[in-house]
């Protein structure tokens, strides 16, 4: 019986996340080429263990009764928000955020890791809830499942992953069948805040705002790296500048590259050819994780599904839209291709969770 | 592969019980897919749109990134004196400045900044001031310090990558050997202004861009466009904090001409000393000498001056605030730029016109008792009595002129003040002051270079609307009045007069040549005009000149006592006439302040310098020629030697 669920796997989503991972390292190969002196940056193989180690997550966690997570789902969640709060008093700077614990020589950023937590503690609270989604108690409190960890990230500050959680939330609860008009009176209490955000904002939250509006305002600043981004990715053309020979990646017009500007390599080096390709990868994982959903027969799965192809889906949209001028440069990373190991072991991990949904979605139910 | 949709699903074929019949959440799943496909089709619509619509203006923008043409200045040519000696050259300098594009983020400006100026030891608050005065392109060199140490400049080269946005830059600056001596001829360069650059921009071979140098006075003017060259470049490819990838060609300069001058370093530096030490007693003082036999300039010198090395390496507002607003305008080269009345030094001129026009015949000699009467235009019993300093009786032309005798020279040039003879008249001064140059430019290599005036009878009616007078023609005839000349001019008028009647357009330039020493051009010299005056006339005009400035008595028996006399030189005849002239207002004792002038040439026979001198407020006559005894007197033993 245990070996039957197997035959339930789905290969696509593994094919399309592998395919995805190996891609990321080639990229992170060329948008560190040469970038100290040395031809393959440590970066590299950094992020090739990551992806091997997320490979063994992958594997573990879709071997794995994801129903098992419910239980402990609360567990993981009160885990997430203390070592969010971990990170603020302990945590690591880098480029003036404070987003990484240090273990034992390994950096890891739990503000990636909550991610999934939250998409699991939400799920199993609003599959409990299934039956009570019109009481504004119970979407009060999912809100805040996903409000309390946001908040905890924007005092890193991390304005980008703190929107992530709100895209997972509204995902989430939208599936799950919540009714329009908290979501119509979420937007209303949006725009009569948005004021008050304005003014509560960071100067430098605010400045990126006003530079995504016009970049050339301040083309060697905060405009910089959003004019460089579009430069790369529309001068790779239709075929591409070829691999490792964009002018604008490898003589560093852009900056950290090999993070949130690596789709601008991708754009650069392989072209409109090369970023179809890629685009293609994602729909493909993304439908397969959408498929996931409607297999399920039952609440926790399902919403398990939806939330982590919101997570990256969102992520997607955003990381691509500022590096082709259409949204404001937040620092979100483009899920699986961007340097940065949490990110991947999570996001490969989650895919695992989606193909336990798959394989066990006949076995249980309430 | 595995079919999607739901018919052909392999689960469903397997649903044998399902858990859950509730199909509520299946529309809001079909919503979210298609939101999601919508949003990967609008991301791949606007990369569409990007890279294969506009792919071309964004390629061209990548290239404008890394792209980058360095100009390659061309060395400006060096200016030697007639022997080779160096008066102007290039020295090394390495300038330290900031490319503000080639930074990368104006955050760590400050860091880079502060960095900077502990190696530099400047302030941070001054580099600052530096970087944020300069509104130029982000992507120009914006000068934070010029003549940095090398040690320095090695510092900042090797730590580049801790200074991303600072560059290095070997200039060259110019340095002036002479220093003062030679500055009011040599002029200057400064950093090209707003209205230089947009008037020059569009010079395909010189290349002006605006940081470059320019010639903003003297020879380093004039001669701009030999001196600059053409200057190259280099086409390279850079990365982003500007540094060099690799070379992809490079356009070699053409430098530029050198200048040989007719200067004589030796002679410029011996006259500089010469009116050094008197300087003081005078308000200013300028001297030209010029070779007779060509109009090769040997030395031009005025005082006060200033040392050109300032505004080299960029002059402080201090320095240049307190140079122009010196009462001796030290800026201004009062050798060709300031004319003043020649006084008795057109008794020349006057006794040329008076041979050529008739109204003197060889060996005529006139009364002069020390004063002439000039009656009133309008009641000729009336009369204004000109004072001589004394009363030389009868004189001819030669002794005349050695006794600088005005008496004379009144009745040549206005006529008897009875109407026993007619004079020359102001026709006949006026046109005989032109044939010697004066009242025009003499065409020296130097733009600051002024005409002077000679008066006429329309002239003064339209600068001053008045009648002219029979006493202007007295005045005129002696050299006072309305006529002014220059000392380049008075120059010239004595080279005239040495070599035979030839006026030479007065150069200073003799030659250029290229960056191996070979003779790209020569410059030959240039006649103005033949003097429309006898071989026999000239000679007794010299004769003149020659006799006053020796010791001894006139061929008519009286002791020459003219203050040219002081300019003799033992063993080495020269030739000369001096002159006072009265200006401005009387001091307590009743003086008037005087300018003294003096011209001369020597040797007296065959003459090879021609020399002019004025000291603008003198103490005495005897300056001006007591100047050029001492230039003589060099002259002569340099010669010898």
């Amino acid at each position: 019986v245990e070996t039957r669920i197997w035959r339930y796997f789905d290969p696509l989503l593994l094919l399309s996340m592998v395919l995805l991972v190996v891609f990321g390292v080639a990229m992170v190969y060329s948008a560190t080429y040469q970038r100290s002196g040395v031809t393959v940056d440590p970066l590299v193989y950094r992020q090739a263990i990551y992806g091997v180690l997320g490979l063994l997550v992958f594997a573990a966690l879709s071997g794995l009764d994801y129903h098992v997570l419910a239980n402990f789902a609360w567990l993981l969640y009160a885990g997430c928000i203390g070592s969010l709060g971990l990170v603020l008093v302990v945590g690591r700077v880098l480029h003036g955020a404070q987003r990484w614990i240090q273990f034992a020589g390994w950096q890891f950023q739990p503000s990636e890791l909550a991610k999934l937590f939250v998409i699991l503690a939400l799920s199993q609270f609003l599959a409990k809830y299934r039956d009570d989604l019109k009481r504004p108690a119970v979407v009060g409190i999912s809100f805040l499942i996903a409000a309390l960890p946001a908040g905890l990230v924007l005092l890193q500050p991390d304005f980008g992953t703190a929107t992530v959680y709100l895209g997972i939330w509204l995902a989430v609860t939208y599936v799950a069948g919540v009714p329009y008009r908290y979501f119509l009176g979420l937007l209303a209490v949006a725009l009569a805040a948005a004021p008050v955000a304005w003014l509560t904002m960071q100067g430098y939250q605010r400045q990126r705002i006003l530079t995504f509006l016009n970049p050339q305002s301040d083309p060697l600043g905060d405009g910089y790296n959003a004019i460089q981004a579009l430069i790369s990715v529309g001068s790779g053309g239709a075929l591409g500048r070829g691999f490792l020979s964009g002018s604008q990646s490898q003589l560093h017009f852009l900056r950290v590259q090999y993070a949130d500007f690596i789709f601008s390599v991708v754009g650069e080096e392989l072209g409109f050819l090369g970023v179809t390709g890629m685009l293609l990868l994602f729909a493909l994982l993304l439908l397969r994780g959408l498929r996931a959903a409607r297999v399920s027969r039952e609440t926790f799965g399902r919403l398990l599904c939806c939330g982590v192809v919101a997570a990256i889906a969102y992520q997607l949209v955003v990381n691509v839209g500022m590096n082709v001028g259409l949204l404001p440069v937040t620092g979100i990373p483009l899920p699986m291709i961007s340097f940065g190991g949490t990110s991947l072991v999570t996001f490969m991990g989650s895919l695992g969770i989606l193909e336990s949904v798959i394989m066990h979605h006949r076995k249980f139910g309430f | 592969m595995e079919p999607i949709t739901s018919l052909h699903d392999p689960f469903d074929a397997l649903d044998e019980e399902p858990v859950e019949e509730d199909k509520s959440h299946q529309p809001r799943l079909f919503w979210i897919t298609a939101f999601v496909i919508l949003c990967v089709v609008a991301l791949w619509v606007r990369l569409y749109q990007l890279q294969v619509l506009q792919g071309p203006d964004f390629r061209s923008q990548a290239d404008n990134n890394r792209f980058r043409e360095v100009k390659i200045p061309a060395p400006r040519g060096v200016i030697y004196d007639r022997n080779h000696e160096v008066l102007a050259r290039n020295r090394p300098s390495y300038s330290v400045g900031i490319i503000p594009a080639d930074m990368p983020d104006p955050s760590s400006r400050v860091a880079v900044l502060l960095r900077l100026s502990q190696i530099l030891g400047i302030p941070v608050a001054q580099l600052n001031q530096a970087v944020a005065q300069d509104g130029a392109s982000p992507f120009s060199f914006i000068w934070l310090a010029m003549n940095v140490p090398e040690t320095v400049a090695f510092q900042i080269e090797e730590r580049h990558r801790e200074l991303p946005g600072i560059h290095v830059q070997l200039d060259p600056t110019r340095e002036y050997v002479l220093g003062p001596s030679a500055a009011a001829f040599l002029g200057y360069i400064g950093r090209i202004s707003d209205a230089q650059y947009q008037r020059l921009k569009d010079d395909a071979v010189h290349k002006y861009s605006p940081e470059d140098v320019i010639g903003e006075t003297g020879l380093e003017r004039t001669f701009e466009s030999l001196l600059r060259g053409e200057p190259g470049a280099e086409q390279m490819e850079v990365d982003a904090t500007g540094r060099q990838v690799r070379s992809l060609g490079v356009t070699s300069p053409t430098p530029g001409q050198n200048l040989i001058l007719s200067i004589d370093a030796g002679l410029q530096r011996q006259i500089t000393e010469v009116l050094s030490a008197g300087i003081n007693r005078y308000r200013s003082a300028s001297v030209v000498a010029i070779d007779p036999r060509n109009g090769q300039v040997l030395a031009m010198v005025h005082l006060p001056t200033y040392d050109d090395n300032l505004f080299a390496s960029g002059i402080s507002d201090a320095d240049y605030q307190r140079l122009i607003s010196d009462p001796g305008h030290p800026l201004v080269n009062g050798a060709v730029g300031a004319a003043y009345p020649p006084g008795a030094l057109f008794h020349v001129v006057t006794a040329a016109a008076g041979l050529e026009t008739g109204v003197l015949t060889t060996g005529a000699k006139l009364d002069c008792p020390g004063f002439i009467t000039v009656p009133n235009r309008f009641d000729p019993t009336v009369g204004t009595r000109l004072l001589d300093v004394k009363a030389f009786g009868q004189q001819d032309l030669v002794s005349a002129l050695a006794d600088s005798c005005n008496v004379f020279f009144y009745q040549v040039g206005a006529g008897d003040p009875n109407g026993r003879t007619a004079g020359v008249g102001v026709d006949g001064l006026a046109h005989f002051a032109q044939m010697f140059g004066l009242g025009e430019p003499t065409g020296i290599d130097l733009i600051e270079e002024v005409s002077g005036t000679v008066p006429s009878i329309r002239w003064k009616r339209q600068n001053l609307n008045q009648d002219w007078v029979s006493m202007d023609t007295y005045q005129m005839a002696v050299g006072l009045g309305y006529l002014t000349a220059t000392p380049i001019q008075m120059a010239n008028v004595a080279s005239a007069i040495a070599n035979g009647g030839t006026l030479y357009r007065p150069q200073l330039v003799h030659q250029t040549t290229d960056d191996r020493g070979g003779v790209i051009s020569e410059f030959k010299p240039e006649t103005i005009r033949t003097l429309s005056v006898s071989p026999a006339g000239l000679a007794q005009i010299r004769q003149g000149m020659i006799d006053g400035a020796s010791a001894g008595n006139t061929p008519i028996g009286t002791a020459f006592d003219g203050a040219s006399k002081a300019a003799a030189v033992d063993g080495w005849p020269v030739g000369g006439v001096s002159s006072t002239v009265e200006f401005g207002v009387p001091d307590a004792s009743g003086r008037l302040p005087t300018h003294g002038w003096f011209i001369g040439f020597g040797p007296a026979d065959q003459a090879t310098i021609a020399l002019a001198v004025v000291v603008e407020q003198g103490t005495g006559p005897g300056d001006a020629a007591g100047i050029a005894h001492q230039i003589f007197a060099y002259y002569h033993t340099a010669a010898k030697g």
